[in-house]
């Protein structure tokens, strides 16, 4: 009997989410194809994660020898060409490692816009291509749709923001997100004036307050940039010779005028291939999704950021791994979002797993906490950064629900409290483990030994 | 298979236009840019189902009046 379907299962988008699923159905032995529209690698690989750790370790080492004491008086300069094309560098070798290591798992790797015909049929161009499953991995992009103007007016994305190869005098970073607080960072850590503006009563409105509070005093003393909680920009004008950047701040409407203006608005899913003619549902958010991440047509699922929540590579390859997982298995395991780290990679790093304070008062919660600031350890003094802190928090029975970081390294910090998060471990646990006193990780150590002290 | 025949969709534009009360003028103006935009978005797709003409039109028409993008939307609904 012949073969009713070409493939067994095809994949659309080779971000994180597609090329984990790929890799893991093609190594359990099934015909699997994986679809690209753009360049291979999707977002994480071509426009975000790799080439912004790239561009941020450059700015960020920049900014943190020129401000040295050792170096005081002394003007280091550097070549943004220079640094651009190593970050292009980068993104290329990672392409080639990532679409390498599918074809050698027996992925067969297509590109073309995939758009649907039907339930089990998809065309590339005039090319159909039938299976009998179908993985939606379609990742997300930019959303600039509710400022007017954008159709006629020149504007960076914070993809393309950290591509350019020469330093503007001024920018305007609108959206004060982590992502536009990142941006922000890299610019004014290279010298340019960094104007922010963010729609919410203060940056990083996902954050613990006083994480909001410190950043945006690092960003303003520190950095020199100028940062606007409560203004909304609304709409952006060409005028003869720059932008006119219209937004509104309490009641009333203003405008100024500006070269270069990068969105950092916010993400919004990649929909636009023919999900109707599938059969499957959706709205403004995502892909619409039961727990086992199948959508509205039983064959075709969908992972990552195209079912909306929170854009970040390590969920979008958790759920590939946990839904190729259930298929090769016929298992019907459950996603666990417990310990995953948010971080948000200002020169002030800003890392949270698990709850965050704010969360924990929303919902009612009780709780206790403990805040250790990086001036009361040594590794403040050693390494001339004593702004930030460790906060840790635990439920009634002394279990770690979550903790804040803001500090050097706060990514890896973090990552180290997500295992007890992740594996419920108590507070006595995550104090009793050896620290370096000269460590900023020492601050872990010490939250958790006040945490204990507290009835 | 049916050719898209994009007389009739400016038509079929132009008609809702006026039952929403939009100045023809102004109708006409962004209609031609919608139609601007349709021709790109042929010439980039082999195979375009009904569905994904409807779907690109209303996003289109998002961008100029939510009210025509409704009712075009809806036009099957609508009595």
């Amino acid at each position: 009997m012949g073969r009713k379907y070409d493939f067994e299962y095809i994949i659309v988008g080779s971000g994180p989410a597609g090329t984990t699923a790929a890799k893991n159905l093609a190594k359990a032995k099934k015909r699997v194809a994986l679809i690209e529209g753009r360049v291979f690698g999707g977002t994480n690989i071509n426009t975000r994660d790799i080439p912004y750790a790239t561009a941020l370790n450059f700015s960020h080492t920049y900014h943190k020898v020129n401000s040295l004491p050792e170096f005081k008086n002394q003007d280091l300069g550097f070549s943004l060409p220079t640094a651009v094309m190593h970050q292009e560098k980068v993104v290329a070798e990672s392409r080639k490692i990532n679409k390498k290591s599918c074809e050698e798992a027996g992925v067969i790797c297509l590109s073309g816009h995939a758009n649907f015909i039907d339930q089990h049929t998809i065309a590339i161009g005039s090319k159909k291509l039938t299976a009998a499953n179908f993985i939606l991995a379609t990742g997300s992009r930019t959303r600039t749709s509710m400022i007017a103007g954008t159709e006629t007016v020149d504007y960076l994305t914070p993809e393309t923001a950290v591509k350019i190869r020469k330093l503007p005098k001024v920018i305007l970073v609108v959206g004060g997100g982590a992502t536009g607080c990142e941006v922000a960072t890299y610019f004014a850590e290279l010298g340019t004036k960094v104007i922010i503006m963010e729609a919410a009563r203060r940056i990083l409105p996902r954050e613990d307050k006083e994480v909001s509070a410190i950043v945006s005093d690092y960003l303003t003393k520190r950095l020199g940039a100028m940062v606007l909680p409560g203004y909304k920009v609304v709409a952006l004008e060409k005028t003869k010779a720059t932008k006119r950047v219209i937004f509104k701040c309490g009641n009333s409407e203003k405008a100024i005028r500006v070269d270069t203006i990068v969105l950092a608005t916010g993400s919004e899913p990649r929909l636009d291939y023919g999900l109707e003619n599938a059969g499957v549902k959706y709205n403004e958010s995502g892909i619409i999704v039961n727990k086992f991440f199948v959508t509205s047509a039983k064959n075709i699922y969908a992972i990552g950021d195209a079912i909306g929540g929170e854009s970040s590579t390590a969920r979008s390859e958790y759920e590939a791994a946990l839904l190729t997982s259930n298929l090769i298995h016929k298992a019907k395991n459950q996603a666990s979002y417990k310990g995953f780290v948010r971080e948000v990679n200002t020169t002030l790093g800003v890392a949270t797993v698990g709850v965050n304070e704010s969360d924990l008062i929303k919902r009612k919660l009780k709780y206790k906490k403990a805040i250790v600031s990086l001036n009361e350890i040594m590794a403040g003094k050693i390494y001339h950064d004593e702004s930030g802190f460790v906060k840790i928090l635990a439920d009634p029975r002394g279990r770690v629900v979550g903790a804040t970081v803001v500090s050097p390294n706060a990514g890896l910090m973090a990552e180290e409290i997500a295992t007890f998060v992740r594996h419920n471990l108590g507070v006595l646990e995550l104090a009793s483990v050896p620290r370096s006193a000269n460590e900023y990780s020492y601050a872990i150590k010490l939250a958790a030994k006040k945490l204990l002290r507290k009835k | 298979m049916e050719e898209i025949d994009e007389n009739k969709i400016r038509k079929n534009l132009k008609i809702d236009a006026k039952g929403v009360g939009i100045a023809s003028g102004a109708a006409e103006m962004f209609i031609e840019n919608v139609m601007k935009e349709l021709k790109k978005f042929l010439k980039s797709r082999e195979i375009i189902t009904e569905k994904d003409l409807n779907r690109f039109l209303v996003r289109e028409l998002k961008k100029y009046n939510a009210d025509l993008a409704y009712v075009y939307e809806n036009r099957d609904k609508i009595i």
